[in-house]
């Protein structure tokens, strides 16, 4: 929706983000003595006789040499490829955060045998299925193979680095050298080595650097009491050159060298117009990567909520010429390696590596750690209006007529904050919004929802019941001094829920309920924004790190995670109102890992540029590749103007994304589709038709997806692994298996370079059935009609070719099925149909059908009927791609009868056209071209 | 009326002077035209009724379940509505509808009736193509037509029009789109667009109550859009008997001050005084082609300035609309002044109908007026 900065800096940023507001890793402490550790010996060591074996895990500990401080190593082993590693402190003198099982972990991962397979030297292996372990005890290293192939190495390049918790020096670091830093500051960091009297601890102190104890970053003081808490270490990943995911930033899919630039940052932040092609932090975090060569993807998840920064160096990307030079005239054909360096302000080192082998196995490998996405109910995949703000319910009205009008099929309007009584969340403002029930209602006997927003920042007034039942009940966030925390947000000074207690989500989610939501009802869904959380007049646009949670935590261990408990608590409320009969839908702006369970997420306060509408695509693919299959980026852009050729475009590029919306800053002219110049209008209208008729596509994909975790929207490589041209590749992917699509992105443009993989593939242009051939890249035509999408030869996409005003309309009406031929004249494809809004298809309500042609038949074959489960849905066309030679005859042969059917074939296109079959979906029949 | 505008351009001498003897001539012209227009009341009428609002159901067919009373709001009787020979309606008092003939397809419109007539060889031709196709695939819930005329009467075709079977007379033809045809919502007055009777999920219906349409079954409500349009044309014309006033105060003014006012200078005697409106939190000031001003209820803060004189940017078919520029621009987007639109629209009484705020520092004012009829 909008941003921090909007007051703060509104007039005075008019161009770009301020980058000011936030810190660069210069001016953060953990980040600076991470990034400064030099490869070479690391100082940690495991004593093989501490070794514990157990059935699916073995521990040891681990001595760091400089200081004597002790700690656990576990390795375990999981099922489906899967290790787990953790590092932890042995007699840490504060119990370090580490989110609940169940809450970012779906459970305890399931352990799978690992054998310990003795010790040479100074190494022990460990086996499990066809992967192996080699721990190094000193210098600590492990390394995975995989088939015998090294896959990921931790700590080969000893930037291990793990901060134990220390008491405060009696004498910090006094106030001078606070001044003193300053100017240090300035000048360059390395003359830390300090000497450090040591004190009486038992352990040998580290050397102590200024900001351990305290930090500050413009007028705002960080106390840190609990003095330096990092960990960080580096994960090598070795014959890859291609590294995925770790997302939110507005980057490129496959990630950079940060040799020359920051590390890419996760540390969730309110960030006014962000910039493009860069690491800054954005709003939400997954830390989870993604290593992908030909042969191979493995994922690392790094289970951590506080602030972490990821380094990324490559032997190839970053080689110098002078090397590159050397390697040709020496001949010499390095392997390449792609090395991460991980940090975080505290915590555990606590490491998932999944070893796949493929793109898909990490998804699923990823899915069995933190859930996946839940079965969207259809009209959450349908399109979005949204504005900042739709003024009052005259206004809802007519922007709810225009579409009928024009007949542009919508299914649910969105109202921001204005739409509060002062930005009292779960309220409606009185003037505007007098009667929101019969308005909520006028908009559902069209099949329509709406969304409100509901942000955690609650206004600070003893008369509004919200705030002042989560003040007295004690809910509230502290500030490090116990009081409740005080922040400045939209309503103004404003106090916020601890959402990490679980009492809390309980409390909020009773909120959503018809009683105390008034003038809610059972469309109306919600909208959490500003989650991060974002509050104006604190360090970075967010609560201070200092700040307490109820549970003891300070804000810098669990800053991360605090967004996704809000969405989480939002979802259980709107289940909650039907006793979690029906399915319901929430955005969020700030994402952790498991967001996807409760959420659907979208990629911010992007701008209505032409480069923001080209980033989206590889943003909503890094979302998808962590999980968070459901997202998006607002169609036309959130600030600014744009021109009616980019809103056209940004339609055609968002009817082909997973979560599709059209969003606008209240500064922003009016752009309701209808209100573009007529050829605009008509442009877009297809556009979004063209998504209705692929919604039982995208609801099938999300229904498999939810059993898989794999990506919805997908790199060109997680289909094409072994196709290294695709694996840079920002502007073309896939919806599924079937469909590649290729955004116009440009301003201007009427052609468009879309890259067709796949050796032996053929692809079929959606609208005109021209035919390509696979592993090329052809410059096609794209006149500003043209959304350029190719379903590819062995597939059958089913759709519903009828527009309605909403998705709900569609309820029964019929399928057309496309068949698109391989070149071996055979192709495959499925269809998921249920009530499209409950929870019964868990029960086994719904319908699966698998259709597959071969040797000119194409069978139906109902794979799963649910007792009781009926469809008036019915076939009535049949299109077979790519079929080279006319039929005679084409008949339907069902339960013993066979008919005959009219068909059209046109020689040039090589389309035959089946006419009515007829046939209700759910049953089995073969049709037979003769 | 644009031509007139360029009046204002200062080019130098000869060339100006030339020009100026050119829009003095073609306005004379002008007027002349607008004149002899005026003479016959209905047909200068005829082009220009119109409203925003209904237009919507006029021009797909929507019935008055969008539009009448179902949703809160008060101002329909005072918009305008575009009906060709709304006056013989009223003039011979009848309320008639025409019924499709059994013999026309489903969906069409009598008028297009020929058009499904089967060719020689028992086909149809596609209207706007050269394929021909059974006469028993028209209207059989398939689309064979790539410009969708095989399915006037289902929902098969993406782009077809479906015609009410019945139609109000003197009145826009009422057709839906085929996408609303056979979706459990009754659009035609008459239901017709429902005849597979399908019934909508159940949790479309909030507390089992009706909303901004009527579900399946249908029942035939033509008779009460029949009353609401008679309403309605009872005010334009009593709105067009009371514009002999507005036209009278005009009588003194230059052809040059009259062209400032609209048609005639119609609108002129609104021009003579301010109006006040009260919408949430503020109060609007509109002292038409003078100023429009907006004031926090109670008169707290300083008034802002939200359009000031302005031009004509609509001035046709029944849609006037007044732009005023050069309001203020504090906190503005990107410092631009605010602008108002002033929509007349055909109503008994001078007055503001509502105002609003569509986007940052763009208002449009809705102002009823007989003027306008």
């Amino acid at each position: 929706m909008k941003v921090a900065g909007f007051f703060l800096l509104g007039l005075a940023s008019v161009f770009s983000v301020q980058r000011d507001n936030f810190r660069t890793c210069d001016n953060v402490g953990f980040c600076k003595r991470h990034r400064a550790l030099e490869p070479g010996t690391s100082s940690y060591a495991a004593s093989a006789s501490s070794m514990k074996l157990n059935p699916t895990s073995v521990s040891l500990d681990v001595l760091e040499k400089k200081s004597d401080v002790k700690f656990t190593l576990t390795i375990f082993g999981l099922k489906d490829n899967t290790f787990r590693i953790r590092l932890e402190e042995k007699d840490a003198m504060r119990k370090r955060y580490e989110p609940p099982v169940g809450d970012v972990l779906i459970k305890v991962p399931e352990g799978e045998e690992l054998k310990y397979n003795g010790q040479s030297g100074n190494q022990l292996t460990f086996n499990k299925g066809t992967s192996r372990v080699v721990l190094t005890t000193e210098p600590l290293r492990i390394d995975v193979y995989s088939d015998d192939d090294p896959v990921i190495s931790i700590n080969s390049q000893g930037l291990l680095k793990f901060e134990h918790t220390r008491p405060k020096p009696e004498a910090p670091p006094a106030e001078n050298q606070d001044e003193e830093n300053k100017e240090e500051a300035q000048e360059g960091e390395e003359e830390q080595q300090k000497e450090e009297e040591v004190k009486e601890e038992e352990v040998k102190a580290e050397p102590e650097e200024p900001d351990m104890w305290e930090e500050t970053f413009k007028s705002h003081t960080d106390s840190k009491p609990f003095g330096p808490t990092s960990i960080g270490v580096d994960i090598s990943f070795p014959g890859v050159e291609h590294v995925y995911g770790i997302p939110e930033h507005a980057d490129s899919l496959a990630l950079k060298t940060t040799k020359t630039t920051d590390p890419y940052r996760l540390y969730n932040l309110d960030v006014f117009e962000y910039d493009l092609y860069n690491p800054m932090a954005l709003y939400g975090a997954v830390p989870l990567m993604l290593a992908h060569n030909e042969k191979r993807t493995v994922g690392v998840f790094w289970l951590n909520a506080a602030e972490t920064w990821v380094d990324i160096s490559s032997n190839v990307a970053d080689k110098s010429i002078f090397s590159n030079l050397a390697d040709f005239v020496t001949g010499n054909n390095e392997i390449p390696q792609t090395d991460t360096h991980w940090f975080s302000e505290s915590g555990v080192i606590d490491v998932f590596l999944m070893l796949g082998p493929g793109p898909k196995d990490v998804f699923r490998q990823y899915a069995a750690l933190t859930g996946t996405t839940p079965l969207p109910p259809l009209f959450s995949i349908s399109y979005h209006q949204c504005r900042w703000n739709y003024n009052d319910q005259d206004d809802v009205r007519t922007v709810d007529e225009n579409f009928d009008k024009f007949d542009i099929p919508y299914d649910v309007i969105w109202l921001d904050i204005e739409h509060t009584d002062g930005k009292r969340y779960f309220t409606w403002d009185a003037a505007k919004f007098p009667n929101s029930i019969e308005m909520l209602r006028n908009i559902s006997s069209k099949g329509r929802k709406m969304v409100t927003i509901v942000d955690p920042h609650l206004k600070r007034d003893d008369n509004y019941k919200v705030f002042a039942e989560a003040r007295d009940k004690g809910l509230l966030i502290k500030n490090k001094d116990g009081g409740d925390f005080d922040g400045w947000c939209w309503p103004g000074s404003s106090g916020w829920p601890d959402f990490l207690e679980k009492h809390v989500r309980d409390w909020w989610a009773d909120k959503f309920s018809a009683s105390e939501y008034v003038g809610s009802a059972p469309n109306l869904y919600v909208w959490n924004d500003m989650n991060e959380p974002s509050v104006f007049n604190a360090p970075e646009i967010t609560v201070n790190r200092d700040i307490k949670h109820l549970g003891g935590w300070e804000n810098r261990e669990v800053h991360n995670i605090y967004g996704m408990y809000v969405h989480e608590a939002t979802m259980d409320g709107l289940l909650k109102r039907t006793n979690y009969q029906e399915r319901a839908f929430v955005l969020t702006r700030a994402f952790f890992a498991g967001t996807q369970r409760t959420a659907a997420v979208w990629t911010g306060d992007n701008m209505g540029e032409w480069s923001h509408l080209k980033i989206s695509n590889p943003m909503i693919m890094s979302l998808n590749l962590v999980g968070i299959t459901f997202s998006g980026a607002d169609v036309g852009g959130f600030f600014r103007n744009p021109d009616n050729e980019l809103v056209t475009r940004w339609y055609q590029a968002g009817a082909f994304q997973p979560f599709f919306r059209a969003h606008a800053h209240l500064d922003t002219k009016r752009r309701e589709p209808y209100l573009l110049p007529d050829e605009n209008v008509k442009v877009i209208r297809e556009a979004i038709r063209a998504r209705y008729t692929y919604l039982p596509y995208w609801y099938t994909e999300f229904f498999t997806s939810e059993k898989d975790g794999a990506a919805v929207m997908r790199p060109l490589w997680v289909e094409f692994p072994k196709e290294k041209a695709t694996f840079g590749i920002d502007d073309n992917y896939m919806i599924g298996s079937a469909l590649l699509v290729r955004p116009v992105t440009d301003q201007g443009a009427t052609n468009a370079n879309v890259y067709f993989p796949g050796a032996g593939e053929v692809w079929y242009d959606v609208e005109t059935y021209q035919t390509y051939k696979g592993q090329q890249e052809v410059n096609v035509q794209a006149p500003l009609s043209k959304i350029p999408v190719y379903q590819k030869g062995g597939t059958i996409i089913p759709r519903k070719m009828r527009p309605r005003r909403s998705s709900t309309l569609m309820f029964d009406d019929p399928f057309t099925l496309v068949v698109a031929l391989d070149p071996k004249q055979e192709a495959n494809g499925q269809l998921f149909i249920d009530d499209y809004r409950t929870f019964k298809y868990r029960d086994g309500a719904y319908g699966f059908i698998k259709y597959s042609f071969t040797s000119h038949k194409l069978h139906s074959n109902v794979e799963h009927q649910g007792s009781g489960f009926t469809t008036k849905e019915w076939l009535e066309r049949v299109i077979v791609v790519g079929l080279p030679h006319e039929p005679r005859k084409v008949t339907l042969h069902q339960s013993g009868q066979t008919k005959e059917l009219i068909f059209t074939y046109d020689s040039t296109t090589h389309v035959l056209i089946i006419r009515k079959p007829g046939v209700n979906i759910l049953q089995n029949w073969t049709i037979s071209l003769h | 009326m644009r031509v007139l505008g360029s009046g204002n351009c200062r080019q130098k001498k000869i060339q100006t002077l030339l020009l100026i003897a050119v829009i003095v001539v073609i306005y004379f012209l002008l007027q002349f035209f607008t004149l002899s227009k005026l003479g016959s009341v209905q047909g200068w009428k005829k082009h220009h009724f119109q409203s925003s609002n209904i237009q919507h159901m006029e021009e797909n067919g929507d019935d008055l379940d969008e539009t009448g009373d179902r949703y809160e709001d008060g101002d329909k009787s005072e918009t305008g509505d575009k009906h060709d020979g709304v006056d013989e309606l009223v003039a011979n008092g009848k309320g008639n509808v025409q019924e499709r003939p059994k013999s026309v397809p489903r969906g069409v419109h009598f008028s297009d009736a020929g058009s499904y007539k089967a060719d020689a060889r028992g086909l149809f031709k596609c209207l706007e193509s050269e394929l021909r196709i059974p006469m028993n695939q028209v209207n059989d819930d398939y689309c064979d037509c790539p410009d969708s005329s095989d399915e006037p009467g289902t929902s098969a075709c993406p782009h077809a029009r479906f015609f009410c079977t019945v139609q109000i007379p003197h009145r826009d033809v009422q057709f839906v789109y085929s996408s609303h045809v056979n979706d459990g919502i009754c659009d035609c007055c008459d239901g017709s667009d429902e005849w597979q009777d399908k019934r909508v999920p159940s949790n479309m219906k909030l507390d089992g109550k009706t909303g901004a349409v009527f579900h399946t079954p249908c029942i035939d409500r033509c008779g009460d859009v029949m009353k609401i349009l008679e309403d309605e044309q009872r005010i334009r014309r009593q709105g067009l008997l009371r514009q002999k006033r507005y036209l009278v105060a005009a009588r003194n003014l230059t052809l040059f001050q009259r062209q400032k006012y609209g048609p005639a200078g119609i609108f002129y005697l609104l021009s003579q005084q301010c109006y006040e409106h009260k919408a949430h939190e503020y109060v609007y000031t509109v002292c038409p082609f003078e100023s429009v001003r907006q004031q926090g209820t109670g008169g707290f803060g300083a008034k802002t300035m939200l359009g000031r004189h302005g031009e004509w940017t609509k001035q046709k078919s029944g849609d006037y609309v007044h732009s005023m520029r050069n309001g203020d621009a504090t906190l503005c987007p990107d410092g631009q002044p605010r602008q108002t639109q002033l929509r007349f629209l055909c109503g008994l009484e001078d007055g503001i109908i509502d105002v609003t705020e569509a986007s940052k520092c763009r208002y449009d004012v809705r102002f009823s007026s007989p003027a306008a009829c």
